[in-house]
């Protein structure tokens, strides 16, 4: 597992943005890389990986890592922590981080430093497509056409164009039926009314 | 055997003119009641007002605690109003007569509850002008649509199922109340008794939509409360992670419902001059009803406490702390004793199982159940979710205002129908229960039951016709 992280991370490499060590006076200067996956579908989850690294190149192991992105809510923008990993002995902290945002997330991976090693950090853009929707349903049970939109392939609001953006308002039929009967219901009682009204205009007569 | 009770022409006399008595003439004390009512709701709009120009932070919520009085409120009323339906719908189904003179007002208290508690939402959304956006935007998802939905279908069936019952009665008082009545109120009856003369085949129908009504109204009813217990289980907040929030908020509507019923019960029955038709008999089901409803919440809340005080998460150790040893454990100790042990001793005892007493333990439940939203609302929402420190939250005079309001103008309704619509369900009451033997001052006769068809029947003109040959 780990040579194949380790292979992923070197993969990916090509996508990171070094960022320059902290300059320290005591400790011993580091430096992160990050690797993320290019671009992910919105509410899917994402593996992010970054290895802190010495001056020398060597990886630092047990080293706390933490994983932000830059999210706007509002007209505030800040990072936000997204998870904590720790750097095994290859130097490397995984992690799994879901977006609930479209568009270029920037992640940054950030190592506070220690007694021995300065700070650093590394950032990274994933591209998270899919609709502006901003939150994603993440837990619980999922019922197709009711806390789900049903657009997988071969249902309606897959093959009509444009129908799928239609089905997070419509898709509560279990609702609307029971509605409907209920409804249907008081609309009999009404009808029942009526005839009791025919009924006394037929008596007068 | 079923059994019909005989009925002295006499009661039912007396009972149609104290039936009809309200609606005849009205005094000074009303109108200064009226006033009285009308005074504290316009201050109520006033602060209404200073809430709209200033937005919710001239409220208690302003820091972290974002649901107050009004959502607390909201649940209140919602709860009180299963009284009416759910147990009126439940007594009929089952046939109880002795509930017969209390229906109506059960009724009156459901319709006048959900519009008064429909208001709560308005009234905590700040921004009234953009409720039409839940509409426009609103999702079938999300439980806060779920409770727009199941209270107007609740709020349509009730008022359907108070209208059914009350067909025959509006008939009575547009023919006994005569050409001295006021010409809008002749309007109004003739318009609303749709021509009942009470034939064999009207009575055959409204009959059947009662029936269906009765049956449809009880699975409603217990929807909506299920749904506003829904939008707090399935908030991700500490305090509300629970399965049973469902039941137990059904359990606590209904019986905050009963204690609702019995104090309009004893006040209606003391200003109306309605002592020969309300008696202790009701009093004391309904206090038995109450009794037992105290044993079902106690169950609840042991069930609550044992469940998640076993596993105490971190949260739960916070919120626990504050209802037991904390800054509520005045509210908290109160919700037990004053709404469940004492109501349930009160009963327990013959020497104070009297009107006054089993009244009196209705108005400790009444409290009882507004505090115990308010321990829901806002211990639940002082359980931090990050590292802050937890909130606190009073409300201010506006909020005190608006919901000083709001019990006026349910006063008020129900103080309006009580002028238009009979208070009792005078045909019922003849009709299916008949006087008590300590009530009714002629000596009570059983006789066999003779076939429905046959059965003396009150027309609307109040008097007693007999289709066919008796046996």
């Amino acid at each position: 597992m780990k040579r194949l992280a380790l292979a992923i991370l070197s993969a990916l490499a090509a996508t990171a943005i070094v960022a320059a060590p902290a300059a320290a006076a005591g400790p011993a200067p580091t430096r992160v890389r990050i690797a993320v996956p290019p671009s992910i579908k919105l509410g899917e989850g994402a593996g992010v990986q970054a290895q802190v690294l010495d001056a020398s190149g060597a990886p630092v192991a047990g080293a706390l890592v933490t994983f932000t992105a830059e999210l706007g809510f509002l007209e505030a923008t800040n990072d936000v922590v997204l998870a904590d990993a720790r750097t095994d002995k290859a130097g490397v902290a995984s992690a799994d981080i879901d977006l609930r945002t479209d568009g270029s997330i920037k992640v940054t991976a950030r190592f506070a430093g220690d007694a021995e090693h300065a700070a650093s950090s590394a950032s990274a853009a994933i591209q998270v497509g899919g609709s502006s929707q901003l939150y994603a349903q993440g837990a619980g049970v999922k019922l197709p056409g009711f806390n789900e939109a049903p657009t997988a392939p071969g249902t309606s609001a897959a093959l009509l164009p444009g129908a799928a953006s239609l089905w997070p308002r419509f898709s509560g039929w279990p609702v609307a039926l029971v509605l409907m009967i209920v409804w249907s219901i008081y609309g009999s009682v009404v009808v029942v009314l009526f005839r009791v009204t025919a009924s006394a205009r037929r008596s007068a007569q | 055997m079923a059994e019909v009770a005989y009925v002295p022409p006499a009661w039912r006399e007396r009972l149609e003119t104290r039936g009809l008595a309200p609606l005849r003439s009205t005094g000074v004390r009303y109108w200064a009641w009226i006033g009285f009512l009308l005074v504290i709701i316009a201050w109520a709009v006033f602060e209404y007002a200073t809430q709209l120009n200033n937005g919710l932070i001239v409220t208690g919520m302003r820091d972290r605690i974002s649901w107050g009085i009004y959502i607390i409120s909201f649940v209140f009323f919602i709860g009180i109003s299963h009284a009416g339906t759910l147990l009126s719908a439940i007594l009929r189904v089952t046939k109880a007569r002795w509930q017969m003179s209390v229906t109506r007002m059960a009724e009156f208290i459901t319709v006048v509850a959900l519009m008064v508690g429909a208001l709560f939402p308005l009234i905590d959304m700040g921004r009234v002008d953009r409720v039409l956006e839940l509409f426009q935007y609103g999702r079938w998802q999300s439980p806060l649509m779920w409770d727009i939905l199941a209270i107007t279908t609740y709020l349509t069936g009730s008022s359907l199922y108070l209208y059914l019952p009350i067909i025959p009665d509006f008939a009575l008082a547009r023919d006994r109340l005569g050409p001295a009545a006021p010409r809008w109120r002749r309007v109004f009856y003739q318009v609303a008794a749709l021509g009942w003369r009470g034939t064999p085949e009207q009575r055959k129908l409204l009959d059947r939509a009662m029936t269906t009504m009765m049956i449809v109204i009880i699975p409603v009813a217990v929807s909506v409360h299920t749904v506003v217990s829904w939008i707090f289980a399935m908030t991700l907040r500490v305090a509300f992670n629970s399965s049973v929030f469902g039941p137990f908020f059904v359990a606590g509507a209904i019986f905050s419902g009963i204690a609702a019923i019995i104090i309009l019960m004893a006040v209606l029955r003391k200003l109306l001059h309605l002592e020969e038709w309300i008696t202790r008999t009701q009093f004391l089901y309904l206090g038995y009803m109450l009794a037992a409803f105290t044993l079902i919440m106690a169950y609840f809340n042991l069930q609550e406490l044992v469940v998640t005080g076993y596993k105490m998460e971190a949260g739960q150790t916070f919120h626990f702390a504050e209802l037991m040893t904390g800054p509520f454990m005045p509210l908290y100790a109160y919700y037990w004793i004053g709404g469940m042990i004492v109501p349930g001793l009160i009963m327990l005892y013959p020497r104070t199982r009297t009107i006054a007493g089993i009244t009196f333990a209705a108005v400790l439940v009444l409290v009882a159940m507004w505090i115990e939203r308010f321990l829901i609302v806002v211990p639940g929402f002082r359980v931090p979710l990050m590292a802050y420190g937890a909130r606190n939250y009073f409300p201010t005079l506006v909020e005190w205002s608006i919901l000083a309001g709001a019990v006026a103008l349910f006063m008020l309704i129900i103080s309006v129908f009580a002028k238009i619509f009979p208070i009792i369900s005078i045909w019922e009451v003849v009709e299916h229960r008949g006087p008590e033997p300590d009530a009714a001052a002629e000596p009570r006769r059983v006789r066999p039951t003779i076939r429905p068809e046959l059965r003396p029947q009150l027309t609307a003109a109040g008097t007693t016709t007999t289709e066919g040959v008796q046996p």
